[in-house]
């Protein structure tokens, strides 16, 4: 390898560190006390800088050195957390990210801009360099000269393992001499520690007894030390008082999954009966406010829980970290490759399926056919999950535009995701990327209002845009909804006349009206801004989606909000398929939609109403032959395909189910793009071609041409 | 309660009867940190149970002033407060919190 592959890989792993270190920052800007996610911040700088000097990347080893200085005086709480020390450190991870992009001048000493950057950052931050004195900050916010009380002591860095402590000292502790608070001191020092008193046997003031220990603690600690270290510390009062020593490490596994909900860890403990929980989960506050609102729990039982709960999920996170370490890089074109290789693999798999069934009745030749099939299977599983990856990471990199252009804006907006693990082909998610953010942008800037017009609307002065994914049949579907401004219907329709895309006197839908948005340098905004107004954005949406097949469907209340979703079709993707013919043609319905099939007797139905019961429900179907048009007598018995869409069922009525297919999606190419109802085609075991049904598409057809 | 200069297991007694006189008295309690040079558990316990009697018998007890280093340090190891929280006040706030 030269030296130019070397630093292509380097670049390689410090974009990625870079993309985990933005949403780190973003993270810690709500965590500030995290100190896991402090030195994750720190690590990334410290491994751009190693890596950078030594290939020679002298400038960006300098810059990130002067960087990671500012945040290791952050992490050892010489300097006091600060708004402009995220922003900071953002402005420096983008600067960082453009040498990238030119390495070959990312040699030599530091520009003066870069060095004018550093002096305002370290000014803004308050920032001296060594020796100068411990800062801590006075609830009034001064920052004054003083020593960190509770500063982790330098053994917690290698930090490894969290463990829940239950420590209640014996009543007669103070009799016997023994200091529960020294113990408590004792714990600190073997590393980062969360520490809550429970004082619930402290009794009233009338029979207090100074000399009666009353105090409890729950303490979650994180450190390197073993479960004997701790043990040791308790040695001399483990007799008289009640101990318990958890590892919460070894509490998650496959069957207590980290993201327990307060609820369980609540009742686990024997806090709360399950009525209780059943009872406040069915209102609409949250469950914490409801359980001590209502003395089900104390505060303390609520504060113990909910510390349980962060410190299971910062567990499950370093679990989940260190499970990624153990991976390698590979081209994503050898993916493709391999993946169509698969795809070729299970075409010609059917082929001996069905020569094997035609030649002759040879049990082994059967036998060995079906051995192939299971691995072909297990193989294509295999390749279908590398080349999948869950769209959670491209949807946390918009906080952070979502964080900067609010702020631009002078508005107040939170992007809420939901549906992240929702899994779709790298390269989709590589094209999505463009689309969503225009669209994300236009929300912030037409849809979410300023916090004055939110307050006079009556809405929450912070408005939200929400990101949801998820997976349906052979679709992903991406939904960004904002509960801003809505669309302006008249003004769409005003501005789209003047320009001369309709006529004066046409009469649109919601629909068209909505779908006006997508032409080309359509904007309904008077100024154009940095954010948006130019009449671009939009249409790039529209021109990407049409390159990956998707699709695009807007609801909008005035007022209210906007909903774009976006339908993706997995079009690189093989999906599990139900087989199905109709007179001599094949079509394949994707598996995951299909509820179950039932057999049509022609001659039993009373009316021609499309209509059957399906489990005491009537069940309207859709008659296939027709909806295709395909030439042919019906059959006296047909079948009927039940599919789930939209949460409402429907039936598919064929010829024949001839049963379950390892379905290899290929795209139909634009000749097909406007036709009704199939997505793509795949090519069966004998050779011949059977489309993909599209069935929301041909339901939505059906729905249109009845009116 | 100026004459109580510790709130330690020693004097929790002593101060224990000064409280309660003085919030059958005046029906409230003002009990000032600077004053306090030394603090222990028993004493913590003591600001918790007088607490919860004022709020029972519906009384007034305000913690004011600043604890010394020592106090503070008392109030951390018990899990009180976190060090950057140096007021009466602030202290007052997280007593009623448990």
């Amino acid at each position: 390898m030269d030296k130019d592959q070397f630093i292509d890989t380097f670049k390689e792993e410090a974009l990625e560190l870079l993309g985990s270190l933005e949403s780190s920052l973003l993270e810690l800007e709500e965590q500030p006390e995290d100190k896991e996610l402090l030195s994750a911040v720190f690590r990334v700088m410290h491994t751009i800088k190693g890596s950078a000097a030594m290939f020679g990347l002298d400038k960006i080893s300098a810059f990130s050195h002067e960087v990671e200085s500012i945040l290791s005086a952050l992490r050892d709480g010489k300097l006091v957390f600060s708004r402009a020390l995220i922003d900071n450190t953002l402005q420096s991870r983008d600067l960082i990210l453009e040498m990238l992009g030119d390495t070959a001048s990312a040699t030599g000493s530091l520009p003066e801009k870069l060095v004018q950057f550093l002096a305002d950052f370290k000014q803004s931050v308050g920032f001296r360099p060594e020796g100068s004195v411990i800062q801590s900050k006075t609830p009034d916010g001064d920052v004054t000269a003083g020593t960190s009380v509770n500063a982790p002591p330098q053994k917690a860095k290698k930090a490894s393992e969290t463990w829940h402590i239950t420590f209640v000292p014996g009543r007669d502790s103070f009799r016997r001499g023994s200091n529960p608070l020294a113990l408590i001191n004792e714990i600190r020092n073997l590393g980062e520690t969360v520490c809550i008193p429970v004082f619930d046997r402290v009794s009233s003031l009338s029979g207090f007894d100074p000399e009666d220990c009353a105090t409890s603690w729950e303490i979650f600690l994180t450190t390197s030390a073993t479960e004997n270290d701790i043990r040791d510390l308790f040695i001399f009062v483990e007799d008289t008082s009640e101990i318990k020593i958890e590892c919460l490490a070894n509490l998650i596994d496959e069957h207590t999954p980290s993201n327990k909900k307060l609820g369980e860890i609540l009742l686990e403990k024997g806090k709360i009966k399950q009525e209780s929980l059943d009872r406040i989960l069915n209102s609409q506050k949250r469950i914490g406010e409801l359980l001590v609102e209502e003395k089900l729990v104390t505060p303390t039982d609520l504060k113990v829980a909910l510390e349980e709960q962060k410190q299971f999920q910062k567990v499950q996170k370093s679990k989940n970290a260190a499970n990624d370490m153990s991976t390698i890089r590979v081209k994503s074109e050898k993916l493709d490759q391999l993946m169509s290789l698969v795809g070729e693999l299970v075409t010609v798999h059917a082929r001996i399926l069905q020569t094997s069934k035609n030649v002759s009745n040879n049990d082994e030749l059967v036998s060995i056919v079906e051995q192939f099939g299971r691995l072909t299977d297990e193989l294509r599983s295999n390749t279908m999950s590398i080349r999948m990856v869950p769209i959670g990471t491209t949807f946390s990199s918009f906080k952070r535009l979502v964080r900067d252009l609010s702020a631009e804006l002078g508005k107040n907006v939170e992007l809420e995701t939901d549906g992240g693990e929702t899994e779709l082909d790298k390269t989709v998610i590589e094209k999505l990327n463009d689309p969503l953010i225009h669209i994300i942008r236009n929300s912030l800037d037409h849809g979410i209002e300023l916090p004055s017009v939110r307050e006079e609307r009556g809405k929450p002065k912070t408005g939200i845009i929400r990101l949801s994914a998820t997976q349906t049949g052979a679709s992903v579907y991406i939904t960004i909804e904002d509960d801003g401004n809505g669309l302006d219907r008249a003004a769409i329709v005003r501005k789209a006349m003047s320009k001369g895309l309709i006529p004066p006197d046409a009469q649109l839908s919601e629909q068209e009206i909505f779908s006006l948005i997508f032409a080309p340098g359509f904007s309904t905004k008077e100024q154009v801004s940095a954010v948006s107004g130019r009449g671009v954005g939009m249409d790039v949406v529209n021109r990407q989606m049409e390159l990956i097949n998707g699709s695009i469907a807007i609801e909008s209340t005035e007022k209210q909000g906007t909903r774009i979703t976006l339908k993706i079709p997995l079009t690189l993707a093989i999906i599990d398929g139900l087989l199905v013919r109709i007179s001599n043609e094949f079509f394949v319905i994707p598996l995951s939609v299909v509820v179950g099939c039932l057999e049509y007797i022609l001659e039993k139905q009373k009316n021609d109403n499309n209509i059957v019961i399906f489990h005491d429900h009537q069940l309207p179907f859709i008659n296939m032959r027709t909806f295709f048009g395909i030439p042919g007598e019906r059959l006296p018995i047909e079948q009927i395909v039940v599919v789930n869409i939209k949460n409402q069922q429907v039936g598919i009525l064929v010829d024949q189910v001839v049963g379950g297919n390892q379905t290899v999606i290929k795209p139909l190419g634009k000749l097909y793009k406007q036709a009704d109802g199939v997505s793509s085609g795949t090519i069966l075991g004998d050779g011949s071609v059977a489309l993909i049904l599209d069935v929301e598409q041909i339901l939505d057809a059906t729905e249109k041409e009845e009116g | 309660m100026s004459d109580i200069q510790s709130l330690t297991i020693e004097n929790a007694a002593r101060a224990k009867l000064s409280f309660v006189e003085c919030l059958a008295r005046d029906g409230r309690l003002s009990i000032n940190l600077s004053d306090l040079a030394d603090l222990d558990l028993s004493g913590i316990q003591l600001l918790i149970a007088v607490f919860r009697e004022a709020e029972k018998e519906r009384k007034e007890v305000h913690l004011t002033g600043s604890p010394n280093g020592l106090v503070l340090s008392r109030f951390v190891a018990a899990g009180m407060c976190d060090g950057s929280v140096a007021t009466g006040e602030n202290i007052e706030q997280a007593i009623k919190a448990v």
